[in-house]
């Protein structure tokens, strides 16, 4: 443990891009604190309660190539029926994936243990069988310094769902604020080696306080399904901002891309999806399964509870609320699937 | 295949925007695609003046009759047309400003102007491309898909979607109007992005929700009376099929 001064905490993100960390932390910009590449260590913003964008965007980005494959057509004048991505053989089984390298191995500087906790739902989805190698690419090596959280704001859950623990291992370094210093505890070895220290400390767990707690009803599918969202949802416009801010959102497209310079290069893309979006449950023949917005709410709702406590034994949300923070009209769900009992 | 770019009444920016856009693209599509008619670059000396194209791209409004006598004439000579920028595809500022100002009767005549209207209330329009001015790669992206025989896609999501993915704070929590909720997305939220509240310019997008919209408005302590100018600003013809006035 140490006792740091402001400075001492800039020295420490200096000392991480030395060491070829490319260190993420918040950062206010615009109007809005979210996660930036550190390039300067003084614009580490430490002071905040929530960021816009989360851990999610570095470790799976909005828009990354998986591959390149070589297409055998080129346009001529026939007409339109020329089928242009066709894959030279049989079957594209030679296909080498093409990763985007990491710049360096990512560290995330000051996040809070909601953050953190998103981190690992990600791992649960994108690290279980089949593992995901462009996610685990970016994740290999990755450092996290926690901020405890002092005090949420009005939109703040995370006691309810137990996201405000820093779960086991992914720590490296706890930062809490003591006045105008902080006391930096070492929580892996590479944090102490950080910390030019010794072995690795228990510290005790600290919680935020709370402005609203509430009890949620999460393990029942037909509970959700049986309730009537249309009022909560008067004012939803089908943005879609809820999953974009979501930490654990991870739903994806893929598309092919093509370009008129070289037609026989076709690039294959993993682009961000919501299911909060039409084309997320469009099929062929333009059917779509979710048509309305009760709808697409319930099956946000159910793939964040019930869903993901099946499947991954962890709840899909970790009560950082960015969701009811960036909406434009608010939409609180908290009520829809609990009831608040502080 | 053969391609033609053609202009009705407009400030003729989508096409200069194809031009200074495209990049190196530009050359493959001169390359790769037989361009009879470039409104701007290359136009028919001789001949016909709409020549028979696989894949028309008109951009521009409907405003005096000459527009009429030749987008019809288009229609009759390429396969596929699709509609480049909102002022085809809605009519964009023209729609409510022709209706709004009076002009006498003696204008009307030697100009032959009419109230404007989009491309699809005249001719059938196979697909619309929204922005003003147009997108370069979506453009792209629609070309790619016709020479393959597939149905282009419109964006589904609103303004706000790549608002949010862009990092911007709200800018209606900042009191400001804007139609980022309900406007269509595609746009990489540009004007967003340097702190300018959305104007709508791609039109409503494919689910938007107005009634919703208000309700926000209303949430925010924004006047509904505001938006109405910023709705009918852009939107021309496609707001008035929403709000059903």
């Amino acid at each position: 443990m140490a006792k740091l001064s402001w400075h001492e905490i800039l020295d420490l993100v200096q000392d991480l891009r030395k060491r070829g960390f490319e260190v993420v932390g918040p950062s206010s910009e615009g109007g809005v604190v979210k996660l930036v590449p550190l390039e300067d260590a003084t614009k580490l913003e430490i002071n905040y309660v929530r960021t816009l964008n989360s851990p999610k965007d570095f470790l799976l980005p909005n828009k990354e190539r998986l591959f390149r494959y070589k297409s055998t057509a080129t346009i001529t004048s026939y007409g339109l029926k020329i089928r242009f991505p066709t894959v030279e053989g049989p079957c594209p089984i030679t296909i080498v994936p093409e990763y985007s390298p990491p710049r360096g191995r990512l560290a995330f500087f000051g996040i809070h243990p909601c953050m953190v906790n998103s981190i690992r739902y990600l791992d649960k989805v994108m690290l279980s069988d089949p593992v995901d190698p462009y996610y685990r690419a970016r994740r290999e090596g990755l450092f996290i310094a926690v901020l405890e959280c002092e005090e949420g704001d009005e939109y703040c859950f995370c006691k309810s769902v137990d996201g405000d623990k820093v779960p086991k291992g992914y720590a490296d370094l706890s930062i809490r604020k003591d006045g105008d210093s902080f006391i930096v505890s070492a929580r892996s070895p590479i944090g102490g080696n950080l910390l030019t220290e010794e072995g690795v400390e228990e510290i005790e767990e600290f919680s935020p306080k709370m402005k609203e707690e509430y009890i949620l009803d999460t393990a029942n599918e037909k509970s959700i399904e049986s309730k009537d969202p249309a009022d909560l949802l008067e004012s939803c416009t089908l943005c879609s901002s809820c999953t974009v801010v979501c930490p654990t959102c991870y739903c994806s497209d893929i598309q092919d891309r093509f370009s008129l310079m070289d037609p026989g290069n076709v690039e294959r893309v993993r682009i961000r999806m919501s299911c909060q979006r039409r084309g997320y449950s469009s099929i062929a023949g333009g059917v779509t399964f979710l048509k309305t917005k009760n709808e697409r709410f319930k099956w946000r709702m159910k793939h964040k509870f019930p869903f993901s406590e099946k499947m991954y034994n962890m709840l899909g949300c970790v009560g950082c609320g960015n969701c009811i923070a960036f909406c434009p009209s608010r939409i609180d769900f908290r009520g829809f699937v609990g009831r608040r009992v502080a | 295949m053969k391609l033609a770019f053609y202009s009705l009444t407009s400030c003729e920016g989508c096409l200069t925007t194809l031009i200074t856009k495209l990049g190196p693209d530009i050359e493959g599509l001169w390359n790769n695609f037989d361009i009879d008619y470039f409104k701007l670059v290359r136009e028919p000396v001789g001949g016909s003046r709409f020549p028979k194209a696989d894949i028309a791209f008109v951009e521009g409004a409907v405003v005096t009759n000459l527009d009429r006598e030749h987008l019809q004439e288009i229609r009759k000579n390429s396969r596929f047309v699709v509609a480049i920028g909102t002022c085809a595809s809605s009519g964009n500022i023209a729609y409510t400003a022709s209706r709004n100002v009076k002009l006498g009767k003696k204008a009307l005549s030697v100009l032959e102007v009419r109230e404007a209207e989009p491309l699809s209330s005249v001719i059938a329009v196979d697909f619309e491309l929204n922005g003003c001015p147009v997108n370069a790669d979506e453009f792209i992206d629609a070309l790619l898909r016709l020479v393959n025989g597939l149905e282009p896609i419109q964006p589904d999501f609103s303004v706000c979607y790549e608002c949010k993915l862009s990092g911007n704070a709200c800018l209606l929590d900042k009191g400001q109007l804007c139609l980022g909720p309900i406007a269509m997305g595609g746009c990489d939220a540009a004007c967003t992005s340097v702190g300018s509240p959305c104007f709508g310019c791609r039109g409503p997008y494919i689910e938007a929700d107005l009634e919703a919209y208000f309700k926000t408005l209303e949430k925010k302590g924004l006047k509904v009376e505001d938006a109405k100018p910023l709705l009918y600003m852009f939107m021309g013809k496609k707001i008035k099929e929403v709000l059903k006035e």
